[in-house]
């Protein structure tokens, strides 16, 4: 079994092409399609890595961002926060300090790169206790 | 004013004393009407209108002070003057609280008469006073009223820009996502399919895909121009700008671009000249400048040709070049070049030039934007020279400006802020012995260490001079931290063993702090309390005189050299010069060439004939093309110079040799 990622996208298309890839890639991958249905995937599941779009419906990728680190359970899974608003709409915004933001459209060498660093950092970090 | 007689009501109901009034009256320019009983005089008041009302305060059969108030209420603004016996002052004071203007009392002989056209008059004064008075408040009253209907209008517009720029702001934002948002679906399931996930890929199916993929890329780097366009024109692009070394961002950039000349074969070559400053700028924009334009300059060169980078130093800034061999300009399109949305002119066959023709514009506003221009030369056929222009890198200036910005933060924040200075103590032996090169190397990496023990605080270290020292500027530690850290510092830097070359190297170091707001207020002060105190012993009690005749250049120096621990002294003309110089030794002069009354020539014979001022070395402070070696007399081993414009640390390089050859030679 794979290490267990979690994608949180709106987009339904783009959502599936993360999903083919990175199951491709050998991840285990469950989806959710807003902030919301993605905070109760990550109580429930326990991801290991959680890879967020920022612009959803129902709860944005800012406020999930903000939960899953309030909630002590969840607050070690290190977040990958891929989108589409450029740099300067976000550089103000204080929940996305030590996130790792991938801008969109991206390579998908370079996501599953950090994806697995992200993912091996977690893993030093004891963080794989879950499991 | 009034033209002709001035009506008059008299209110009298002394026939004796109205007659001799009318008659007083009526020969200084007066008409009177009289009436015997109030009445009478106010019926008269609802057909006629008087300029002036004299009232007797005991008639009959309306008291004085109810005519009064009758008169005001309607004749507002008429003159009322009061006429009342002797011992009846008390209800004419009362009367002028009514709205009197005056009131006289009646003499026995009638003397008051002839007071009574001249109270009048003065009371019409008054009147006509009061009425332009009241003018001008109304006026000024409109002016306000006008003033604030402006303001109002001027904060609504105010409003309504700052509501545009967030919508323009959100609109960049909102376009940016959404273009963005199917480009990355597009992106991800070609590559996909590109990467055998979905099955397998015939050869020419793996080509296409690769040509989706290329105009994916392309079409992200259309918006992220488009982007850069919008943002620069909605002013909500904020430089970082500093310290910028030339030789690894231009290395990098040509690495970058490699490939892509390669296949054109085109060849990348860099020019840049040993010692070349650094530019103070924001490391990414000029990437992206150079990336443009040699991209640009690639695009447009057929192999096999060469695109050459280079960069030279002028007075104040970098001159950055990018020339290729390529088709080159036609001169009717140079002009449009930098414009928006300009394409070069299509060439046929040419398979490069599709973009939203904003490179070149983009480059152009980021140069601007750090104070630079950007031009190019072009000969059609042969290839184009792209050039633009950087500031150079002063220290001195940046480290006023962290100095200050950094104070100004900390005063707005209500924090301390503190300068902690550390200075290599055997830093010149070091180079003496070491060279400039390797003994740069070291406070390098002395700067690494320094960088190390700063890390924990918020702030910055600018290295200053070439003489070892470094000013580590720091924000929030009060006076307690300060020494605390200097110490530390002193201790890092001084158990390090530095490997210059094969030898190892000891550091002697020296640190002092400064704090706001416990020892000083202001960033010069800052500074020089914290130079001030470290020791600098090989420097100390040396006297400078400055002689020049421009005031700004004498404070300027002064201040520059008073920082360095020499004793200034300066001097406005050649006479006053020569005086200063009669009082005291000093162990150097500066001397401005063109000056009134005695230029620096004449100053510099008056000097070397002297054989009490003979042995001081001068330098000479002269502008370009001033230099009249012969006419001094001079031959090179006795005469220094130093060209204007200088750097501040040319003049201080220059200062420190001419001492150290004087004591050299003693």
């Amino acid at each position: 079994m794979g290490q267990r990622v979690l994608l949180v996208e709106d987009e339904p298309e783009l959502l599936q092409a993360l999903s083919v890839r990175l199951t491709a890639s050998g991840f285990a991958c469950r989806l959710a399609a807003n902030g919301l249905e993605a905070l109760a995937i990550a109580q429930a599941w326990h991801p290991q890595l959680v890879i967020a779009d920022l612009v959803m419906p129902k709860m944005d990728g800012y406020t999930l961002v903000q939960r899953l680190r309030q909630d002590p359970a969840t607050a070690p899974i290190p977040i990958m926060v891929l989108t589409a608003v450029p740099a300067f709409a976000r550089e103000s915004r204080q929940e996305l300090r030590g996130v790792h933001v991938i801008q969109k459209p991206f390579d998908s060498e370079q996501l599953l790169l950090t994806a697995r660093q992200l993912l091996g950092q977690n893993a030093s970090s004891g963080g794989l206790s879950h499991g | 004013m009034h033209k002709g007689p001035i009506p008059v009501l008299l209110f009298e109901d002394d026939d004796g004393q109205a007659l001799l009034t009318k008659e007083a009256l009526e020969a200084d320019g007066f008409t009177v009407d009289v009436c015997r009983t109030g009445r009478e005089g106010l019926d008269r008041l609802f057909n006629t209108g008087y300029e002036v009302y004299l009232i007797d305060m005991k008639l009959p059969d309306i008291a004085g002070v109810e005519i009064l108030r009758r008169i005001n209420t309607i004749r507002p603004g008429a003159v009322c003057i009061i006429v009342t016996g002797h011992g009846d002052e008390a209800a004419a004071v009362e009367a002028m609280k009514l709205g009197a203007y005056d009131y006289i009392i009646k003499s026995p002989y009638m003397g008051h008469l002839t007071a009574l056209p001249v109270v009048i008059r003065e009371g019409l004064a008054r009147r006509q006073l009061k009425a332009e008075r009241e003018q001008l408040q109304t006026e000024l009253w409109e002016q306000a009223r006008l003033l604030e209907e402006r303001n109002a209008e001027l904060r609504r517009a105010n409003e309504e820009l700052k509501r545009l720029d967030q919508l323009k702001s959100d609109l960049i934002s909102m376009v940016s996502h959404e273009l963005r948002t199917p480009l990355a679906t597009m992106k991800e399931f070609t590559s996909i399919l590109a990467d055998h996930i979905a099955g397998p890929v015939t050869p020419d199916q793996q080509q296409y895909l690769a040509i989706i993929k290329a105009n994916i890329d392309r079409l992200g780097r259309i918006i992220d121009d488009l982007l850069d366009m919008a943002k620069i024109e909605a002013g909500r692009i904020i430089l970082t700008k500093g310290f910028v070394e030339v030789r690894p961002l231009t290395e990098h950039v040509l690495e970058s671009l490699r490939p892509l000349a390669e296949a054109k074969q085109v060849s990348l070559e860099l020019q840049l000249p040993q010692n070349l400053p650094g530019v103070f700028a924001d490391e990414d924009k000029v990437n992206q400048i150079l990336v443009n334009l040699v991209g640009n300059a690639i695009k447009y060169t057929d192999g096999p040709g060469r695109v050459t980078v280079s960069a030279v130093e002028r007075t104040n800034e970098l001159e950055f070049s990018v020339a290729d061999t390529g088709i080159g300009i036609a001169p009717e399109d140079v002009p449009r070049l930098f414009e928006k949305f300009q394409q070069l002119r299509r060439v046929p066959g040419l398979s490069g030039g599709k973009g939203a023709g904003l490179g070149l514009a983009i480059s152009k506003r980021l140069v601007e934007l750090h104070g630079g221009r950007i031009w190019l030369t072009s000969t059609p056929g042969a290839g184009s020279t792209f050039c633009f222009s950087l500031p150079k890198y002063h220290v001195e200036e940046i480290f006023h400006e962290c100095v200050r910005t950094g104070l100004e933060q900390a005063k707005h924040n209500h924090e301390s802020f503190s300068l902690i200075v550390t200075s290599i103590m055997n830093f010149t032996e070091i180079k003496a012995q070491y060279g400039l090169e390797q003994a740069s190397r070291l406070l390098k990496e002395a700067e690494g260490v320094l960088r190390e023990a700063v890390r924990r605080g918020r702030g910055d270290i600018v290295i200053r001079w070439q003489q070892g020292e470094m000013v580590v500027i720091l924000a929030e530690v009060d006076q307690a931290g300060a020494k605390a850290i200097a110490d530390r510092m002193r201790r890092t830097m001084e158990e390090r063993a530095f490997t210059l070359g094969s030898q190892t190297v000891h550091v002697t170091v020296r640190a002092t702090s400064a704090t706001y707001p416990d020892e000083a207020t202001t960033w010069e002060e800052l500074v020089q309390l914290s130079e001030r105190r470290l020791p600098r012993p090989d420097v100390s009690k040396t006297t400078i005189l400055i002689v020049d005749d421009e005031p700004k250049i004498r404070q300027f120096l002064k201040q520059a050299l008073e920082l360095r621990e020499y004793d200034v002294l300066a001097a406005a003309s050649g006479p006053d010069a020569l005086e200063q110089l009669k009082r005291q030794p000093v162990d150097l002069v500066l001397l401005d060439l063109m000056m009134p009354v005695m230029d620096g020539y004449e100053v510099y014979h008056l000097l070397k004939e002297d054989p009490k001022t003979r042995d001081i070395p001068v330098i000479i402070v002269t502008a370009k093309g001033e230099r009249k070696d012969r006419q001094l007399g001079l031959d090179n081993s006795t005469y220094n110079y130093i060209t204007k414009p200088f750097q501040l640390e040319d003049l201080l390089a220059k200062v420190q040799e001419v001492l150290q050859q004087r004591a050299a030679s003693r």
